[in-house]
C-alpha cells in the first residue's frame, strides 16, 4: 500500500501541469462540500451544481491559495460564499436568512409524527432532519465543527467572523437543534438519543 | 440560553480551563442537574459526530473534471502578478525617497553645522536648537509620515485584492 498524497502535494502536481491530479482532490473533499452546499440549498440538484462550481472556482484560483491555512478551510470559504450568493440570487438576502420565519413552512411539514415515527427511522435520520430545519448559518457551523473538523478559528475564517462569535453561534445552533429535535420527537428525544 | 448548558458544552468541547474542567467534572458527579444535562448533551454530541455525510451523484468527479478540462492551467500567485506593476511601484517609491532626500538636504542649515566649536566638543542643546529641530527635519518627518500612510494604504489595497482573488 502506498501513502496517500497530501493536499499540498496534489496542489503542487496540479500547478506543475498535471491536471488529472485534481480529480484526487475532488474525490477527497466532494462529500464535505456537497453536504455543506446541501445545508444551504436543501435541494440535491442545486447543491451538486454549487459543489461543481466550487471545485471549478478553486481550480482557477489554486495558484493564489496561501498555504498558511488548511486547504479544506480555503475550500469551505469558497463554498460558504458561493452558497450565500446562491441564496441571495434566490432573493433570500442576509436578513431573511436570519429570519426563522422562512424555515417555519419546512418545519411544520417535517414535524408530522405519522411520517417520521420513531419506530421507522433511526436517530441519524432525526438529527439530520433537525439540522435541515436550522437556519443555514447554524447548520453550517454544526457541519464545519463536526464534519469538517474545523476549529473555531478556522470556522471564523470561513464565515468571516470572530472566533468568539463563532463559539456563541455554535452554542446557539446546538440549542436550536435540540429544540427542533424535541419538537420533531415530541418528548422522545432522551429515548432516541 | 441555559448557562449550565453552555458550561457543559465548553467542558465537552474542551474549551474551558483546567480549573474549570475540574470544577465541572465534580459538579457532574455530585449535582444531579449537571449530571442529567451532561448525559443529555453527550448523547447529542455522539449523534452529531456519528452523522454521515451526504454523497453527491456517482458521476460528480467526472462532471467536475469535464469542466476543469475546459479551463486553462491555473497560475501561481507569482505569475498572476504583472511585473510592470511591481516595477512601477518600485519606481514610485524610489522617486519619493529621492525627493524626500533632496528636500531634506536642501532644508538643512549647513552653516549651523559648520559653526561647531573648534575643539569639537559637542553641545547637544545648541545642536538641538540650531540643527536638529531645523525646518528641514520637520519637513523630513512630515514626508516620513506621508510615506508611512502610503505604505499602509498599499498594504490595505493588497489585502483587498487578495480577498477578491479568492
Amino acid at each position: 500500500m502506498h501513502n496517500k498524497s497530501s493536499d499540498i502535494e496534489i496542489i503542487d502536481a496540479v500547478l506543475g501541469g498535471n491536471q488529472l491530479a485534481y480529480a484526487d482532490l475532488v474525490k477527497r473533499h466532494q462529500r464535505y462540500i456537497f453536504t455543506l452546499a446541501l445545508r444551504f440549498t436543501r435541494n440535491r440538484e442545486n447543491a451538486e451544481e454549487i459543489s461543481q462550481d466550487v471545485f471549478v472556482k478553486a481550480y482557477r484560483s489554486l495558484g493564489s491559495y496561501q498555504r498558511s491555512a488548511k486547504f479544506s478551510t480555503w475550500l469551505y470559504t469558497i463554498v460558504y460564499h458561493t452558497s450565500m450568493t446562491y441564496l441571495r440570487k434566490k432573493r433570500l438576502d442576509t436578513s431573511s436568512i436570519d429570519d426563522e420565519e422562512t424555515m417555519i413552512q419546512l418545519e411544520s411539514h417535517s414535524s408530522g409524527s405519522d411520517v417520521y415515527s420513531a419506530e421507522k427511522k433511526s436517530r441519524t435520520f432525526y438529527v439530520n432532519k433537525a439540522i435541515e430545519m436550522l437556519l443555514p448559518d447554524d447548520a453550517t457551523i454544526i457541519n464545519l465543527f463536526y464534519h469538517g473538523e474545523q476549529s473555531l478559528e478556522e470556522i471564523a475564517v470561513v464565515m468571516g467572523m470572530e472566533a468568539n462569535t463563532v463559539k456563541v453561534k455554535l452554542h446557539r445552533a446546538r440549542h436550536r437543534l435540540k429544540e427542533k429535535l424535541e419538537r420533531l420527537l415530541k418528548g422522545e428525544v432522551k429515548e432516541l438519543l | 440560553m441555559n448557562p449550565i448548558e453552555d458550561r457543559i458544552w465548553d467542558y465537552i468541547d474542551g474549551f474551558c480551563s483546567l480549573e474549570e474542567q475540574e470544577t465541572i467534572s465534580q459538579l457532574i458527579v455530585h449535582d444531579p442537574v449537571y449530571r442529567d444535562k451532561y448525559e443529555e448533551l453527550i448523547a447529542l454530541q455522539q449523534s452529531l459526530t456519528q452523522l454521515e455525510l451526504d454523497e453527491p451523484s456517482m458521476a460528480f468527479t467526472n462532471k467536475v473534471m469535464d469542466k476543469i478540462a475546459l479551463q486553462s492551467q491555473p497560475l501561481t500567485a507569482k505569475s498572476l502578478i504583472d511585473k510592470r506593476i511591481i516595477y512601477g511601484i518600485s519606481a514610485l517609491f524610489g522617486f519619493m525617497l529621492l525627493a524626500c532626500l533632496i528636500v531634506l538636504l536642501k532644508e538643512i542649515n549647513w552653516s549651523a553645522a559648520i559653526a561647531l566649536p573648534e575643539n569639537l566638543t559637542v553641545n547637544y542643546n545648541q545642536i538641538g536648537s540650531k540643527f536638529v529641530l531645523s525646518s528641514g527635519i520637520k519637513t523630513g518627518l512630515m514626508y516620513s509620515f506621508f510615506m508611512f500612510d502610503i505604505v499602509a494604504g498599499l498594504m490595505i489595497l493588497d489585502k483587498y485584492l487578495r480577498k477578491r482573488l479568492v
